[in-house]
């Protein structure tokens, strides 16, 4: 359900992006870094948006009485799956 | 940088020591230590004449072979991707950001990825966004998007891109069905586009304002899990090449496969070489008699799927002294960079000890025609001790090289090769291999010592 949810804003947002960044025509290729700066902007706080959603989500999920997944502890996920053996 | 009496320094200026103290302090530093993903350092007292009075002197530890990510298969590719996300995220949680996002920032070290760049790190000031993001994409995103979805074989386009390959290139490249990859699509097409939107002037000063947008904590790990999970599904698609089924399309017998498999372990404990380059080494075979004997080796071949396979076996077997990396010999990695001198050339990370040069001889003298005096040559000037094997014209595979091309080799004869390495090695020792028309030799660098 989420994850429906989750892709359906996913298109939304690339078709805006697609129009809101297909404008007019580079000239000059002063810097790409402004670019990269200001997509970081709208992506970031679309995935703000994301996390804070999927807070809620979970509320209502314990609500109802649904366990709640466990966030993914990064610190012991490895490249290929395996953190906990890395240093031998 | 520097070097001093033999040892790899680095320097911490004065302007640093804030982010530096913070990495320590924080505990970051010892974190990533401990779990594997930074390369180990020690700070040392060290008076040495420097033009800007150093903070600290730190000496990281040694790696034993700088590889770069145009010699990388995919896997290896992609594991330094994941690693480098990893070490962002782990870094923010701890109050700190990368400040750079170079793929050259990770090697390969006891058969596993390790950033080695300890002071890449620099204070994370909430809003700030990830200024890392663009290197990050044309460094990794990039190039392995286009290797999963377009050919194996482009990451060797980062050999003329030395900050990476432009957005706009990787999104000209790829195929349009890429646009419906989520990942692709935001961090590739739409970032690109982006760039070239903002990047004429009337962009720059439009965006001026838009330039300050903050990230927020959350947004910024939210991009960071976005790239770990866009990366992680790329995947590549097994395509049979020319060597992937080598071994199973061989003309030795098991006995003579046992027989050359003892010659080279034999050789290998009479000189005992403190490390080994096993050039055009397949998926490992013979570079595993010296990574087994505790000698760090390098294992070289032309083809992806090969190296693909060798890496795999490394991470599954958890083998320490084996480092897979793509190489075509008839133009290995050249020196890359400011002054031609950022990014070394395969001869330049040499000489080492010794060079197995297995079945291999035919392929450099028939098929790329270079003559048997300046394959010799080559070698004495990357190895002390050469174990090289002679495959003669009547062998099967190198009849069938023979098939598709005129037989102008006159010269490509035992004597011949004997009289040509002559002039570089001595002969230690030479071992015919029993049920096969092939001869191993034992050869020392007529320079050695």
């Amino acid at each position: 359900m989420l994850n429906i949810a989750k892709k359906s804003l996913a298109v939304v947002v690339f078709a805006f992006l697609f129009l809101f960044v297909s404008y007019g025509q580079a000239f000059a290729y002063l810097d790409p870094g402004t670019g990269s700066m200001i997509l970081q902007g709208i992506l970031g706080g679309l995935a703000a948006t994301a996390v804070a959603g999927k807070i809620y989500w979970r509320r209502i999920k314990g609500f109802f009485g649904f366990k709640e997944d466990m966030d993914k502890d990064y610190t012991k996920v490895d490249v290929e799956g395996k953190k906990d053996d890395r240093k031998k | 940088m520097f070097e001093y009496e033999g040892v790899l320094y680095r320097q911490v200026n004065n302007d640093y020591a804030k982010d530096y103290d913070y990495l320590v302090q924080s505990g970051l530093n010892k974190f990533l230590y401990c779990n594997g993903y930074l390369v180990a350092h020690e700070e040392v007292d060290l008076s040495v004449d420097q033009p800007i009075t150093p903070y600290k002197i730190i000496r990281p530890d040694f790696v034993n072979f700088i590889s770069y990510p145009y010699e990388w298969c995919f896997r290896q590719y992609r594991d330094a991707a994941l690693l480098t996300l990893d070490i962002q995220r782990l870094a923010v949680e701890h109050g700190m950001t990368l400040k750079d996002a170079s793929a050259y920032n990770v090697q390969f070290q006891h058969g596993r990825p390790v950033f080695i760049d300890t002071l890449s790190f620099e204070k994370y000031v909430e809003g700030q966004p990830w200024i890392a993001y663009r290197q990050f994409c044309q460094h990794f995103l990039a190039p392995l998007a286009l290797m999963a979805k377009k050919d194996i074989r482009l990451n060797k386009l980062m050999l003329g891109n030395i900050d990476g390959i432009p957005l706009d290139l990787a999104s000209t490249l790829l195929s349009g069905s890429t646009w419906f990859n989520p990942g692709l699509a935001i961090h590739l097409h739409i970032h690109s586009k982006t760039q070239k939107a903002f990047s004429d002037s009337a962009g720059v000063e439009k965006s001026r304002k838009q330039r300050q947008r903050s990230v927020s904590k959350n947004g910024l790990l939210g991009i960071i899990d976005g790239l770990r999970r866009t990366v992680s599904r790329l995947s590549y698609k097994k395509s049979r090449t020319e060597w992937g089924d080598y071994y199973k399309d061989t003309n030795y017998s098991e006995e003579a496969f046992d027989e050359k498999k003892r010659a080279v372990k034999d050789f290998l404990k009479t000189i005992r070489p403190g490390n080994v380059w096993d050039i055009g080494a397949n998926i490992g075979v013979f570079s595993r008699l010296a990574s087994e004997m505790d000698i760090h080796t390098v294992s070289f071949d032309i083809d992806p799927v090969a190296v693909e396979y060798n890496y795999k076996m490394v991470r599954d077997n958890d083998e320490r002294n084996l480092l897979p990396l793509l190489l075509d010999l008839t133009s290995p990695s050249p020196d890359i960079g400011w002054e031609n001198s950022e990014r070394d050339s395969l001869v330049r990370r040499g000489p080492v000890d010794c060079v197995l040069a297995l079945a291999l001889i035919h392929h450099l003298a028939i098929s790329n025609n270079v003559p048997l005096e300046r394959i010799a040559s080559f070698f004495s000037k990357v190895c002390s001790f050469l174990i090289i094997e002679f495959v003669p014209k009547t062998d099967s595979q190198v009849q069938r090289l023979l098939a598709s091309r005129k037989d102008i080799f006159d010269d490509y004869e035992q004597q011949y090769f004997e009289e040509a390495f002559g002039c570089f090695f001595k002969v230690i020792n030479c071992k015919q291999i029993k049920h096969s028309e092939r001869v191993l030799y034992l050869m020392e660098n007529k320079l050695h010592r």
